[in-house]
């Protein structure tokens, strides 16, 4: 419309912003992380811990 | 070990997959590009960003290419079609131009960043002479496409092109005759020749020993730098200028900014070989020299006073010969000479003055500082990373998602 309308820069500066505007709904999609989803207390409670080392000491040399 | 993935049933995965398979067999399969998953500074990348904006311009050169006539008679005419009658000529145009603009500033920006964070050592010395080579001549590549427009202001920087290859000491004349020829017709055609091929073959070439085998490609970053060049298409749209007549002088007219800096270096009336030869070659000069010097293990410029110091107080000097470049004296009486004239005695008085206070000024503050912090452990601080919760981040994707609809839709119509 812009173009048409003789206003040639304007729509040079619409293009730009439409860029601009996808950088940065690029850049928050990317960002975005989910928040972690919430454990039961009772599921948590049945986990049991762990009994022996998690690593070897051999595996540390 | 890990296991094998399940062989992909999509064909544009197994084309994909086929393709990188096959070009295993070239020279690409040596480059590694990432794209990074977070957001990274663009000054980590800003050589690539040059690069983009490279491929911008060999894009919309290329279409300017279709409509474009190298002759002295019809090359003015014919930009001014592709500005007014040409569809969406306007708009290559301004990217072209503005896109050059961008390129000679993400160049420089991209060889200071290097230089201030030591980029150079660790084996990149061949990496930092072909990018200076590079960087000379894109600024060698926008000012033979100014040219082109064959305006008052191509014919300013041609006159300034043609006395300092004149000025050259035992092959001046000969210098200028291979490369401005002799005539309008001639200069036009060669500069062309330059600008669409000669030039960029070069910058091709050079790019092949400039390029790191490890390549970052931010596409929101290189998005805006794009969005960025539309932006001040949009607000500072390039003028056509006045025609140039060979048979009136030109009125008074600057160069671009990037060239402003040597034209006042010529306007100070010192011979032409000297100001706008060897005084810009020292600069260069500087650089090439730098990474051969500088055999310091620290990267850091905290920990680089000299260099640092002697980085800071090369850009004053740009900075004030740039800005003085585009100073004409408002007195219209006075004759064109006398106003385009730069007085030397204030001229080099500041340009010593300022170089020496800022190169005496920082190292002497940083070393104290070093001094000062040298029982001290340094502490590391990391800037917190900024979060959106899933409301406003959802909210600010419906935004922007209308944003663009609503321009797609005004475009369209």
């Amino acid at each position: 419309m812009s173009y048409n309308a003789n206003l040639k820069n304007l729509a040079l500066f619409e293009i730009g912003a439409a860029m601009m505007v996808f950088a940065v709904l690029f850049h928050i999609v990317r960002a975005y992380q989910p928040p972690a989803p919430m454990v039961a207390v009772a599921t948590a409670g049945a986990v049991k811990p762990p009994t022996g080392p998690a690593v070897q000491a051999s595996e540390t040399k | 070990m890990a296991e094998k993935s399940k062989p992909s049933s999509n064909l544009i995965v197994k084309l994909i997959l086929w393709i990188i398979d096959r070009l295993e067999r070239t020279i690409f399969i040596g480059v590694k590009i990432t794209l990074p998953k977070k957001f990274l500074s663009p000054l980590g990348f800003l050589g690539m960003l040059t690069f983009v904006t490279f491929v911008i311009l060999g894009v919309t050169g290329a279409v300017l290419m279709l409509y474009y006539e190298p002759t002295s008679a019809n090359a003015y005419e014919t930009v001014k079609n592709i500005e007014e009658k040409v569809p969406y000529g306007f708009l290559v145009r301004n990217i072209h131009y503005h896109g050059s603009n961008a390129m000679v500033f993400l160049a420089v920006a991209h060889l200071y960043y290097q230089y201030f964070s030591g980029r150079y050592k660790i084996r990149n010395e061949i990496i930092w002479v072909t990018g200076l080579i590079l960087g000379v001549i894109t600024v060698l590549e926008a000012f033979s496409g100014y040219d082109l427009l064959f305006n008052d202001r191509a014919e300013l920087a041609v006159s300034i092109g043609v006395s300092l290859t004149n000025a050259s000491p035992v092959i001046g004349a000969q210098l200028q005759q291979f490369i401005w020829g002799s005539g309008f017709a001639e200069f036009l055609i060669r500069l062309y020749a330059l600008h669409v091929f000669v030039i960029p073959l070069m910058m091709t070439v050079l790019m092949l020993f400039h390029f790191p085998r490890f390549l970052v490609l931010d596409v929101p970053i290189a998005t805006a730098v794009v969005g960025i060049v539309l932006i001040t298409g949009g607000l500072l749209p390039i003028e056509l200028g006045v025609k140039f007549d060979p048979d009136f002088p030109p009125g008074i007219t600057v160069p671009e900014w990037y060239l402003t800096g040597l034209y006042a270096f010529i306007r100070t009336g010192y011979d032409k070989f000297f100001t706008g030869g060897v005084l810009p070659l020292l600069l260069i000069l500087m650089f090439l020299a730098v990474p051969f010097i500088d055999r310091n293990r620290k990267f850091s410029w905290k920990d680089r006073p000299f260099f640092t110091a002697l980085g800071l107080a090369s850009i004053a000097q740009i900075l004030i010969t740039t800005v003085w470049g585009f100073y004409v004296d408002p007195d219209p009486n006075k004759p064109t000479v006398l106003r385009l004239f730069i007085d030397p005695i204030p001229f080099y008085s500041l340009l010593i003055l300022s170089g020496l206070v800022m190169y005496v000024g920082i190292y002497g503050y940083m070393r104290a500082k070093i001094a000062m912090s040298a029982g001290k452990k340094r502490v590391i601080t990391r800037p917190k990373p900024i979060t959106l919760s899933t409301r406003w981040t959802t909210v600010a994707i419906i935004l922007l998602l209308i944003f663009d609809w609503h321009t797609c839709l005004t475009m369209q119509t």
